[in-house]
């Protein structure tokens, strides 16, 4: 109410000054007088120089009738623009524009440009009130002020990282991953986890920068599953699908029969057409392994620019979640769709899908997973959600 | 209160209402003018200050919302940081493109409200097209502001703190350098307004040259201080040393300088005799041309990268068709209208106006080389991909040579007389100033160990041009010819303008004599360091004695400790740093300067710092200071010259009033 108060007071005060000069008709001058009274400036100037013997009296004569010849000259030319008091009809219809046309067009050029209903938010004023759905970026807020006085605690920046990530700030992730290992020292776990953020800064490409993070920690820890799973996919993004294919079935004859990450490894090789997965060792539903981009898909991401690269990746979570529409118990899937929405930005469509997820999914456990990603993400499902 | 309601959006509507009011003023008056209505015409007298005041509030609230580390502002989390100094708040308003091209747009709207508050003694018709042109650019900018680089966006959540202004610019010189640069880039727009209004009025006359004096030389002497203290910035920000780099970005305010010279020069010509009038019209309209092209060059994006254009093609774009509708307009009014001129007073080869004409010829031309120097690579860039660099080499053999005849010939051009000179007699009178220059050479050469005759020369030089001011001051004055009384009495009575060209010349003999020693006389060190050792550097002992950190307000940083001293004298610490700026996670180097007379020592950590040792770049620069300095007397004599009764703002009265004053000084 305020700001609209004082947008009228603004557009009055514009009105008057518009409007102030046309209630009388200024002071008539010759429109030659200002000239006429720089030549006589000029001709003082020359009487200065004269008896000051700058000039000599040849020139100063020779001068001063170039001077006069000038002021000649305004006499002769006829006053171009002799101006009238105007006429009082035109008059009104300037006053009348000016009151209609002048908030007309202000207002609605603010409205088209504005956001009048935003309230302004000072530092100061959001520091003091959090409210209960920024708690987490408080608490982000408090690290970062932390972390800015005390630069150098690895541990901080290593609690942050993963936060950041699950906020969808991947970039700030990536940074604050090196951070903690600049000031830590490189372990394979940190090693992973600064390549998953990369992995997921650069939108589901393995990098040259994640590819190494990767490559770093499977040196340190040739065990581990993740590492070789990403160089794996990695080789195949860049089209050593032979690298690809050694990648996984060396990490397949290294995983136990009931990993979480098994079916990823078959859905994988799958990819690269390999079916023949050792009997004994095959999983129970192959069905349900992740579907993600194709080796197709992925190798065109990598030749497309960023807007094209970020079409396609909507175009594929918009797959999903119609997909979804058909098939909602599919508690895979919702995690996945959340989880892309989340890393978009899209929270309104989270807060949906989350929704449509606790009512699709029906096995219990399942839903026990959604409800922990949705928490953990700090989504919280749209109003219908209750049940 | 605050919370409520966004102090950023009543600025924003400020700035909405700013556009239509622009709007008003470029059109109310003209349509005055055509239906002869003194009251319409009137209307340029209060719009453009209403305007200016609109502009004012937003601009402040913009402050504001800075001030507050309002992040619900989409430019204040881009460009700030709860943690930043109060100051860099308050200047990181401009500290980036939409914030800059705001002030861009209270300086024009500043300009149009001077106009119409001290332009009594203008004719009112020539005021009021000013005024309405003024308004053309105004509402050009406003437009180009609010749709392309809009600085009250609004973010909704909030995040909670913001990107912090980019590290370089967190210093005092963004308080100074921008808004200086920005008054004359600007400020030449009214000599712009001017000659379209007289292409307009179809009457161009010496008078004309008078108005547009003051408003031409506000503008000069505050682009000339603009561009010596962005000199001077990067000198001790960048960390090597260099006063001047022929960055693109440089030469983008270096040709309006130039062009805008040119223009104070030949406008004295039109003022005096009338003469070059086409040519004077023709110089106010490219000079402002330059300032929208350093505009465009620098806020398009075009400079970073030609493909930097292309990730925001719609500012590029818009900023090219307001260079296209202005130049392009305003050339072709030029074309039309010129030919109907009447040209003024005759004069000899041998004049001060041809020595104003030798000046024009060599400024434009230098003008001219800066322009080809700074657009030949893009234009090759965009056309073939290929990408070349213009650097100092192409610029030191086109624009050195032909500031050289020019510096020469500088002296004499205020000791001839008007019409037809005595160029024997002019020389006569030089005699000592040569005498003074052959002197200084030949200290200089001896003083150097007898290496090299150019910088000599060179060196020379500069003196050559203080001891002709000099002797154009003594002239003046009769100095050594008159009894002292007399001399005395004719220094107080004398001009302001002849006092100002005195000293702005000299000003330009100092920046001579600071460019040649920093040059051809600079020693250099470069060393690795451990704490104990020690580098010498032109007679100074530079001590390492380690490195300490220190905590910023939102930056780390590494200070080298460094006790230097001369031949034993007491000595001074000098404290070179490297800073980190958390936020951004960038790196800064911040030079140690030592003053020393006119000279400095310099010194500047390098990349590498590793288990205690340091990369030093210790230079002793002679004469360093006087760059800088002469650059600021220069501007200074400008600003003498601004202050000669004859550009007094007053309406038309007696002239016979004034008489009695002069008498009795």
């Amino acid at each position: 109410m305020l700001l609209w108060t004082l947008i009228v007071l603004l557009t009055a005060a514009a009105i008057v000054a518009v409007l102030a000069p046309l209630r009388h008709a200024p002071r008539a001058a010759a429109s030659d007088a200002h000239a006429r009274q720089v030549y006589r400036d000029q001709l003082d100037e020359l009487e200065r120089d004269k008896a000051e013997g700058r000039v000599s009296a040849a020139d100063a004569e020779a001068t001063r009738a170039e001077i006069a010849r000038r002021l000649i000259a305004l006499d002769s030319e006829p006053d171009a623009e002799p101006q009238t008091a105007g006429s009082p009809a035109l008059r009104r219809t300037i006053l009348v524009a000016a009151v209609a046309g002048i908030p007309a067009l202000s207002f609605s050029l603010y409205v088209m440009l504005g956001a009048p209903n935003l309230p302004g938010a000072p530092l100061s004023a959001r520091l003091e009130a959090p409210s209960g759905s920024s708690d987490i970026e408080v608490l982000v807020a408090r690290t970062e002020q932390h972390l800015a006085r005390n630069p150098e605690d690895g541990r901080g920046w290593e609690v942050i990282a993963p936060v950041y990530l699950r906020l969808g700030r991947p970039d700030d992730s990536v940074r604050a991953f090196r951070n903690a290992i600049r000031i830590l020292g490189s372990t394979a776990g940190r090693e992973i986890r600064l390549g998953e953020a990369i992995w997921a800064a650069e939108n589901g490409i393995v990098t040259a920068d994640a590819r190494a993070a990767f490559e770093e920690a499977h040196r340190l820890d040739p065990a581990a599953p993740q590492p070789r799973f990403f160089l794996a996919i990695a080789a195949q993004q860049e089209g050593n699908t032979d690298e690809a294919r050694q990648w996984l079935n060396a990490l397949l004859a290294d995983t136990p029969a009931d990993a979480s990450w098994r079916p990823a490894v078959v859905a994988a090789l799958a990819e690269l057409g390999v079916t023949d997965i050792p009997p004994g060792t095959q999983p129970e539903t192959p069905a349900e392994a992740p579907r993600g981009p194709s080796e197709a898909d992925v190798a065109a991401a990598q030749q497309m620019s960023s807007e094209d690269r970020m079409a396609m990746i909507e175009g594929m979570v918009s797959g999903l979640a119609a997909r979804l529409e058909s098939e909602p118990d599919d508690a895979e899937g919702w995690i996945r769709l959340i989880r892309s929405y989340v890393v978009l930005g899209q929270s309104d469509a989270a807060a949906d899908a989350a929704r449509a997820a606790l009512a699709g999914v029906s096995d219990n456990g399942d839903r026990q997973r959604v409800e922990a990603l949705i928490a953990d993400l700090g989504v919280t499902p749209a109003a219908e959600a209750t049940q | 209160m605050i919370g409520t309601f966004s102090i950023a959006e009543l600025g924003h509507y400020a700035l909405v209402l700013a556009l239509v009011l622009m709007l008003v003023q470029s059109t109310v008056p003209l349509l005055g003018l055509y239906w002869r209505d003194q009251r319409l015409v009137a209307v340029s007298g209060s719009t453009p200050i209403a305007g200016f005041i609109l502009v004012g509030i937003a601009f402040a609230a913009l402050t504001a919302a800075y001030v507050a580390s309002d992040f619900s502002v989409r430019n204040v989390w881009e460009n700030s940081h709860s943690a930043k100094p109060m100051l860099y708040k308050v200047t990181g308003v401009w500290g980036n493109h939409e914030g800059s091209m705001l002030l861009w747009v209270l300086i024009l709207a500043l300009f149009g409200a001077l106009v119409a508050a001290f332009g009594a003694n203008l004719p009112s018709t020539l005021r009021a097209r000013v005024i309405a042109v003024q308004g053309w650019i105004g509402t050009a900018f406003l437009l180009f502001v609010l749709l392309t680089s809009n600085p009250f966006e609004r973010i909704h959540p909030p995040p909670l703190e913001g990107r912090d202004l980019n590290p370089i610019l967190q210093d005092i010189g963004l308080a100074i350098h921008p808004p200086l640069l920005y008054v004359g880039y600007v400020g030449f727009s009214i000599a712009f307004a001017f000659a379209v209004a007289a292409l307009m009025e179809r009457r161009i006359d010496a008078a004309w040259a008078r108005w547009v004096r003051p408003w031409t030389l506000a503008a000069w002497v505050f682009l000339t201080g603009g561009i010596a203290m962005g000199s001077y910035w990067a000198y001790y920000e960048l960390g090597w040393g260099g006063w001047w780099f022929w960055d693109p970005v440089e030469n983008a305010s270096f040709m309006p300088w130039l062009a805008g010279t040119a223009l104070l020069h030949s406008a004295v010509v039109m003022e005096k005799r009338g003469a070059l009038k086409v040519w004077t019209i023709l110089l106010a309209i490219l000079t402002f041309s330059l300032s929208l092209l350093g505009t465009f060059l620098v806020r398009s994006g075009v400079l970073t990268s030609v493909h930097a254009f292309a990730t925001d093609p719609s500012r590029g774009v818009f900023i090219l068709a307001i260079l296209v509708a202005f130049i392009g307009g305003a050339l072709a009014l030029f074309a039309w209208r010129a030919p109907d001129l009447k040209q003024g007073g005759l004069f000899a080869p041998i004049s001060r106006e041809g020595a104003l004409v030798f000046n024009n010829l060599f400024l434009v031309t230098a003008t001219a080389t800066v322009l080809i120097g700074t657009l030949y690579p893009l234009a090759l860039e965009a056309v073939t991909g290929q990408k070349i660099s213009v650097g100092a080499p192409f610029f030191n053999l086109t624009f050195g040579p032909l500031m050289v005849p020019l510096l020469m010939a500088l002296p004499f051009g205020p000791l001839l007389a008007w019409k037809r000179a005595d160029l024997y007699g002019a020389t006569q009178r030089l005699g000592v100033a040569m005498i003074a220059a052959l002197v200084a050479a030949v200290i200089t050469y001896v003083v150097a160990g007898g290496k090299g005759v150019l910088a000599p020369l060179a060196l020379g030089l500069g003196v050559w041009l203080i001891a002709g001011s000099l002797v154009d001051l003594a002239e003046r004055i009769q100095f050594l010819r008159a009894p002292v009384r007399t001399s005395w009495a004719r220094f107080v009575g004398l001009p302001r303008s002849a006092l100002g060209t005195v000293v702005a010349h000299a000003g330009v003999g100092a920046m001579v004599i600071g460019i040649v020693g920093t040059s051809v006389y600079q020693t250099e060190e470069i060393v690795s360091l451990n704490p104990g050792e020690s580098v010498d550097v032109a007679g100074y002992t530079l001590l390492f004695q380690g490195m300490s950190p220190v905590t910023g307000p939102n930056y780390r940083e590494d200070r080298a400790q460094f006790l230097a001293s001369r031949g034993g004298a007491e000595p001074f610490s000098m404290t070179p740093s490297k800073r980190f700026y958390m936020a951004r996670e960038m790196a800064t180097t911040e030079a140690a300067i030592e003053t020393i007379g006119f000279s400095q020592l310099y010194v500047s950590l390098g990349d590498e710092i590793e288990g205690g040792t340091v990369a030093v770049r210790a230079s002793y620069k002679p004469l360093v200071t006087l760059i800088w300095l002469g650059a600021l007397v220069t501007s200074i004599g400008g600003a003498l010259s601004l202050t000669d009764r004859r550009l007094r703002i007053g309406a038309p009265k007696p002239a016979a009033a004034r008489q009695p004053k002069a008498a009795s000084a």
